[in-house]
């Protein structure tokens, strides 16, 4: 077999394939319009807390106040603890508006490098009201730091965050999951740890057609560890940018490893 | 003029010990939990008129504290509070507790008043 398509057959196959990779975007993009309504929701909801906590701090300085004007001592001291509420929950208010920004520019490059751990600590983050809403703690484990990978950032988030509302599903009675990823030649291995609950069933109904299309897009491959108790996800070092070089070059696939 | 009695139950303990405070300072007997587990031990300690219930709360929804506290309490009555205003949170809110009976957050406090004393 020749080692390389001649230029017609090349450009075909790269043609089909780039119809195949749009199809792929295409279903991709309604999983991943669903997940960004609920982070911005989960988002909002967390903002309209902060918004309350000051509305109340405010509306009882302003009582204080008119209780003063008519006589009564003011309380300095809960004057000043108030004043403090409303300037932490500012800070908190700009951390959420911070993250919220950065969550809305994962959409911006389809392909980027992201360092792994800081990455899966910001997902971690934005999810934390929704991760707290089942009463789970979730928490990001690495002893590899930093761990560079070129990937899909949106989709990458999408799929973490449907592995992690799969996980809970199975968590242990300890309520706790730990994210471990870790370099493992010639690509990165996370593992979702903490799934107790985990019985073969667990697989009859995920990955399914949503998270399958995730992981075809980022070249991932998953696996339920029923023995180990986890979830394992392989990504690969680099995913393909077909349109750019992988297709047109002919060279072999960088996807990822099987899963161990 | 009979003394109400509330119960605020809501994860963000800034917002409502602010809101019990603010009650109190208008003649309302308030007390607060920032757990669902705490709300339960206080209403098995005494008697309120009327929870204020938080819709979305970590490891139970405001919906499945209002159903034991009605177990717990028959005859008291709750108002919703909420940060969604989604239109699925408005219904299945309304449905519960009465759409007259559902707050967006921020809250304002003068329309609490009303609707607690409406309540009791």
């Amino acid at each position: 077999m020749a080692d390389t398509l001649p230029k017609t057959d090349s450009l075909q196959a790269k043609g089909i394939l780039e119809r195949a990779e749009d199809s792929l975007l295409d279903s991709a993009a309604s999983a991943g319009l669903r997940f960004f309504g609920r982070m911005s929701a989960s988002i909002s909801h967390e903002l309209k807390n902060t918004l309350s906590i000051m509305n109340e701090s405010a509306g009882l300085i302003e009582d204080l106040a008119l209780l003063a004007e008519r006589g009564k001592t003011l309380d300095a001291s809960r004057v000043k603890s108030l004043g403090a509420t409303i300037q932490r929950q500012i800070q908190r208010t700009d951390q959420i508006i911070r993250n919220m920004n950065r969550f809305s520019h994962t959409v911006d490059e389809p392909f980027k490098e992201v360092e792994l751990v800081d990455f899966l600590e910001f997902i971690l983050t934005v999810s934390r009201r929704l991760t707290a809403a089942k009463g789970v703690a979730v928490a990001v484990h690495s002893r590899d730091r930093p761990i560079a990978v070129v990937t899909r950032p949106f989709f990458l988030h999408c799929l973490l965050w449907r592995l992690l509302e799969f996980g809970m599903q199975w968590v242990g009675k300890a309520k706790e999951l730990t994210v471990t990823p870790a370099k493992k030649q010639p690509g990165i291995v996370i593992r979702l740890l903490g799934v107790e609950t985990l019985t073969p069933e667990a697989g009859r109904d995920f990955p399914a057609p949503p998270e399958r299309t995730l992981l075809a897009l980022l070249e991932a491959q998953f696996k339920i560890d029923v023995e180990e108790k986890a979830l394992v996800l392989v990504l690969p070092q680099r995913v393909s940018d077909g349109r750019q070089e992988e297709y047109a070059s002919n060279t072999p696939s960088k996807g990822a490893t099987p899963c161990p | 003029m009979k003394t109400l009695s509330v119960l605020l139950v809501d994860d963000e303990e800034d917002l409502v010990t602010t809101l019990a405070e603010r009650l109190v300072m208008r003649g309302i007997e308030a007390k607060w939990a920032s757990t669902p587990e705490a709300a339960f031990e206080m209403l098995n300690q005494q008697r309120f008129d009327v929870g204020v219930l938080d819709i979305k709360l970590p490891r139970a929804s405001g919906i499945e504290i209002k159903r034991k506290m009605e177990s717990m309490a028959p005859g008291m009555k709750f108002i919703f509070m909420t940060g969604h205003g989604s239109e699925k949170d408005f219904e299945r809110g309304s449905a519960e507790a009465g759409a007259s009976n559902y707050l967006l957050k921020p809250v304002d406090i003068e329309l609490l008043l009303t609707k607690i004393r409406e309540m009791a």
